[in-house]
């Protein structure tokens, strides 16, 4: 291990100078603890600083690696730096009052005791890992879900989280605690990524080989977060080697990628990372199984992150995605639509410590950017580009009793649509839109398990007239054995992504803003959870939740075929409990995961009084599924590791029609040898209909082989193992069904160097 | 743990075997027609289109449908014809059609029979035969306007007002703006609107109004039928698309009514031509 001690003496007036600050007879204790193979900074290491009476001061390092201890009365500590897996880093400190201790520490792998502390760590971190609707989500959580590939994906394990429900494996759309695809925000190092989801739903935009972690807020996230209103994806790449270079190379019937890291430059300051995937479902997994995917994506990914200086941190990140494909099968009724899209975004980053100032400052800028296109059966094509410019800065002050957070940004974006006409009463336009505002987020720390963390968000919409203030609150509280969490918040969507929810497999989406004068969709969240360690080794998790959605935009019921042309406003309410219970002994880890959920809307067309005696009518949306149940198992046996996932979701509503006739407007003399009318659907009420039930069964062994010069990983894998017909939708238009892919056998190959 | 994980696989399995799902449910309604009894018709037809499980487009083969009317008073029967037509978009749809004429004022039933003895009627009363009456005008400085009475009629569609002058004929279409009495109905004709309207059209064409002279004003409507009165009073489209709404056909859809054209026709008196800056006299 190495450590590397930077001391400065704080100036008192600017210590002085924020309030809170006023602890110019204490000391604080801060900085990066890395990795010292990699040079990558590790998250949730445990620092301690003890004083002779034995008294315990410590905290744990964020996601940077950052940590801090303040509030430390002048005197001699013992120093205590541990992290499961690495040999613990001791020392001793002089604290002198006034003065803040910049510590950097290097860790080291220490193997001989990785296999056991892994599982101890995991048993610690798992419940740890989930407050409030939030889920820290690690490339090991993602490696044990069977899948076609050997990384796993953050697709594949969210969509085997209880309260995510995923429709269909193609399309990419995923549906967060009731909440809609577009009403998600996608991070990547802080850049927005409107499509983070592949056209072949078992794979993100973001490759699993630079991913460092992702924080999946499924609701009642805090004030940093602002413009959707269900819930945040919040990843982040990880560094690249600054000791050495690395590669690797995998290959599977689905998809082939490689990454290579390494340093940039002599001085280990720098580092490069960059991952590319290239999907072969075309060549590949379809000639396995004689049956057509015409889907096609890949993704592109590179990083470059170094040290400026002792107090400085920088990154560079860019992304670029590209999907096409027909979602759904040619039934002989006509081709599926053609949809491709596009992701591209680029973005800087940049960590300051001041000296003088217990304080953490974070400056980011980014360019993201979206395209959308919808090529129909006649040819006619619809498009939707997005382009937004973000800054923003973030500052986390550091006191004795609280860390407060509070940060300012400003966007500027630009919505440009070809839609061939009105869609959804959206005109092809070309539009701008500012942004701006602040948030404040204290966050008091009372011990390890309990915190109360409020917050306020005031987001700006100048171009608009229009600012909103969401108010958030977050907490935990721990009793003994018993963790209880709680959230609740504010939330409003300003930007909308426009499509057509009637039908499954659209996923054409045009984003634009609120037309001036309407309301904009806005929700309330509360969540109220419990966690507490069981007998054998099992933890249970337990959380309930409530969202209630305003001025949802909601595509008009009308008995016209295919797509609706207007849209109407709704409002929405969604109940769920989320239950988790995990199972981690030294050589076996499996879970049960059981998602209660129900979605409902509510919408007042006039038009409908009479068909339905009323003019408003309430109905469960597409993505409504009440039952889900996710039951994976892990174990090494011989050498290998063998998991298998089966997943359970009950049918999800569809619109069952009644029959399907014509109308000709009976408005005088109306020659019926000579007026040709027009098709109808005579629909029920809105998704009157369940579909079957979904269950599909994967399986997958994989085996690891060390060489020389590189670790080769093989797996076998089985998706869909007994071949469920598992429907994907059921366009009531034309009764098209389609299916969701059938069992298809895949080996996956990985080397590592 | 294990066990219980093998549990939920294993009744999950069992509850979730089925995968098949029935996309339309059966309302038992067999058909959707659309038409009028026409009273001065040699010949009846109404469009009818089945009730389908599918969407698929109409194809150029028969129904099959057995259709009668009846006339309930006297109990006499017509037995309907089908026909395939196509249509100018090369559309197909089917009309049955049958040779008589409908009678003021009585009512028919139409039964739609399916093969499986599925049935869809709609019985219609043909209006009475109606007497227009003119009503006094309203007059003022530049303005004019006559009501006529459609005595005993129930309702009126497609009102139009012709104007035959000396400089060619003028026609308007009126909307369906009509006062409901219980005596029958009121149109009212908006006789110095259309008099600008008509100034205008000659203005650009460089006539000159004093030339204008005013023959014979002639108003059409078709006389319907009491039920044949879209909700609101409008027909919207994206109303009446609605299934249910303007409806009369039992065990079906779509809506039939009945009516006749008929025409009145005068000359105004000189002050109403006055009243609305009409020129009067000798040319």
């Amino acid at each position: 291990m190495r450590k590397a001690v930077y001391v400065r003496r704080a100036a008192l007036v600017l210590l002085c100078a924020f309030p809170g600050l006023a602890f110019a007879q204490r000391a604080m204790v801060r900085g990066f603890v890395t990795e010292i193979a990699t040079g990558e900074y590790l998250y949730g290491v445990n620092v301690a600083i003890i004083d002779a009476d034995g008294s315990v001061y410590g905290g744990a390092t964020n996601s940077d690696g950052f940590y801090v201890i303040s509030g430390l009365r002048p005197g001699r500590y013992r120093f205590q730096v541990s992290f499961v897996g690495y040999a613990t880093h001791s020392d001793s400190l002089t604290l002198a009052a006034g003065t803040i201790y910049d510590v950097d520490i290097a860790l080291e792998t220490e193997l001989h005791q990785l296999d056991a502390l892994i599982v101890e760590g995991e048993e610690e971190g798992s419940v740890a890992d989930l407050v409030a609707g939030m889920e820290r989500i690690e490339p090991a959580d993602m490696d044990r879900i069977p899948g076609p590939d050997v990384s796993g994906d953050l697709a594949a394990y969210l969509s085997v989280m209880p309260g995510v429900v995923v429709i269909g494996d193609q399309g990419g759309q995923f549906y967060v605690r009731g909440g809609e695809p577009t009403q998600n925000l996608a991070l990547l190092d802080g850049m927005v990524v409107y499509q983070p989801f592949h056209i072949l739903s078992y794979y993100s935009s973001f490759a699993p080989d630079m991913l460092r972690s992702v924080d999946l807020h499924a609701g009642g996230f805090d004030a940093r977060f602002g413009g959707r209103i269900s819930s945040v994806i919040d990843a982040w790449s990880r560094n690249g080697n600054n000791r050495r270079y690395a590669a690797s190379t995998q290959g599977s019937p689905f998809v082939v990628g490689a990454h290579m890291e390494g340093p940039v430059g002599t001085g280990q300051n720098f580092s490069f990372l960059a991952s590319v995937r290239q999907s072969v479902l075309e060549q590949g997994a379809s000639q396995f199984i004689a049956h057509d995917i015409p889907l096609a994506f890949n993704d592109i990914f590179a990083k470059v992150q170094g040290k400026t200086h002792r107090h400085g941190r920088i990154s560079f990140s860019a992304l670029t995605t590209s999907d096409r494909g027909r979602i759904g099968e040619d039934t002989g009724r006509g081709r599926p639509d053609q949809i491709r899209w596009t992701n591209d975004a680029v973005g800087a980053r940049y960590l300051f410590l001041p000296g003088y100032l217990p304080i953490l400052a974070e400056f980011m800028v980014s360019v993201s950017r979206h395209t959308n296109e919808l090529q129909d059966q006649d040819e006619s094509v619809r498009k939707s580009r997005t382009g937004r410019l973000n800054l923003e800065a973030n500052i986390t002050h550091y006191t004795p009793f609280t860390n407060i957070r509070w940060g300012l940004f400003a966007r500027s974006l630009a919505f440009t649509s070809d839609l061939g006409g009105l869609f959804q009463r959206f005109e092809s336009t070309k539009e701008y839109v500012t942004e701006a505002g602040f948030y404040l987020a204290p966050h008091f720390q009372r011990n390890e398990r309990t915190f109360l963390a409020p917050s306020l968000r005031v987001h700006n919409f100048p171009s608009k007239g229009a600012a909103y203030l969401e108010p958030r609150l977050r907490g935990q509280l721990g009793l003994g054995p018993h963790t209880f969490t709680g959230a609740a918040g504010l939330f409003h969507q300003e930007i909308v992504g426009i499509n057509d929810r009637r039908d499954a497999a659209s996923v054409f989406t045009a984003w634009a803003a609120t037309p001036t004068g309407q309301g904009v969709p806005q929700a309330l969240h509360l969540i109220a959870g419990y966690q507490r360690a069981l007998p054998w080794g099992v933890e249970m998790v337990a959380e309930a939740y409530y969202k209630g959605i305003k001025n949802l935009y909601l595509a008009e019921w009308t008995p016209r075929p295919r797509l609706s042309t207007t849209l109407q406003q709704g409002r929405g309410r969604v109940y769920g409990l989320d239950l988790r219970l995990d199972l981690r002994t030294p050589r076996l880890y499996g879970y049960i995961n059981y998602g209660l959920s129900t979605v409902r809307y509510t919408a007042t067309q006039p038009e409908l009084a009479t068909w339905f005696g009323s003019a408003t009518y309430s109905f469960r949306p597409a993505h409504d599924r009440r039952h889900q149940v996710s039951t994976l198992i892990t174990a090494d046996v011989a050498g290998m590791t063998a998991s298998v996932l089966w997943q359970f979701g009950s049918g999800r509503p569809f619109s069952r029609a009644l029959g399907y006739d014509g109308f000709l407007l009976m408005d005088g003399r109306v020659n019926v040898f000579e007026e040709p009318g027009e098709r109808r659907v005579i629909y029920e009420r809105p998704f009157n209909g369940v579909l079957p039930p979904y269950h599909r069964l994967d399986m997958s062994l994989e085996r690891s082989f060390s060489m020389e010069f590189a670790e080769v990983v093989v797996q076998l894998s089985v998706i869909n193992a007994y071949n469920r017909a598992n429907i994907f939708y059921l366009d009531i238009f034309t009764l098209q069904r389609a299916d969701q892919l059938p069992l298809i056998p895949s080996l996956g190959l990985k080397a590592s160097m | 743990m294990v066990r219980l994980g093998m549990a939920i696989i294993l009744s999950g399995v069992l509850l979730g075997c089925t995968d098949s799902v029935d996309p339309v449910i059966d309302s038992g309604r067999a058909y959707t027609l659309y038409g009028f009894l026409d009273a001065h018709a040699d010949t009846q037809a109404v469009r009818v289109f089945a009730i389908e499980g599918t969407l698929d487009l109409i194809r150029p083969a028969p129904l099959g449908a057995e259709a009668i009317s009846t006339e309930l008073e006297s109990g006499t029967q017509h037995q309907w014809q089908e026909t395939i037509v196509e249509f100018t978009n090369g559309r197909f749809g089917h009309v049955y059609w049958a040779t008589f004429r409908s009678a003021y004022g009585k009512t028919y039933r139409l039964e739609m029979t399916r093969s499986d003895d599925v049935q869809s009627s709609v019985e219609v009363t043909v209006p009475p035969v109606v007497d227009p009456i003119l009503l006094d005008p309203s007059l003022g400085i530049g303005y004019a306007i006559i009501p006529v009475l459609w005595q005993h009629a129930p309702r009126v569609h497609d009102i139009r007002v012709s104007y035959e002058t000396n400089m060619g004929t003028y026609d308007f279409e009126y909307p369906l703006d009509q006062e409901v009495r219980s005596d029958g109905v009121v149109v009212v004709i908006r006789f110095s609107r259309d008099a600008r309207e008509i100034f205008r059209d000659l203005h650009r064409a460089r006539r000159p109004v004093a030339d204008l002279r005013l023959h014979e004003v002639r108003l059409t409507v078709l006389i319907s039928s009491s039920a044949w009165v879209p909700p609101n009073g409008i027909y919207d489209p994206d109303l009446l698309i609605e299934p249910g709404v303007f409806s009369n056909v039992v065990n079906g859809f779509g809506f039939v009514g009945a009516g006749y054209d008929t025409l009145m026709a005068f000359d105004p008196a000189d002050s109403v031509k006055i009243a609305a800056g009409i020129p009067v006299g000798d040319n």
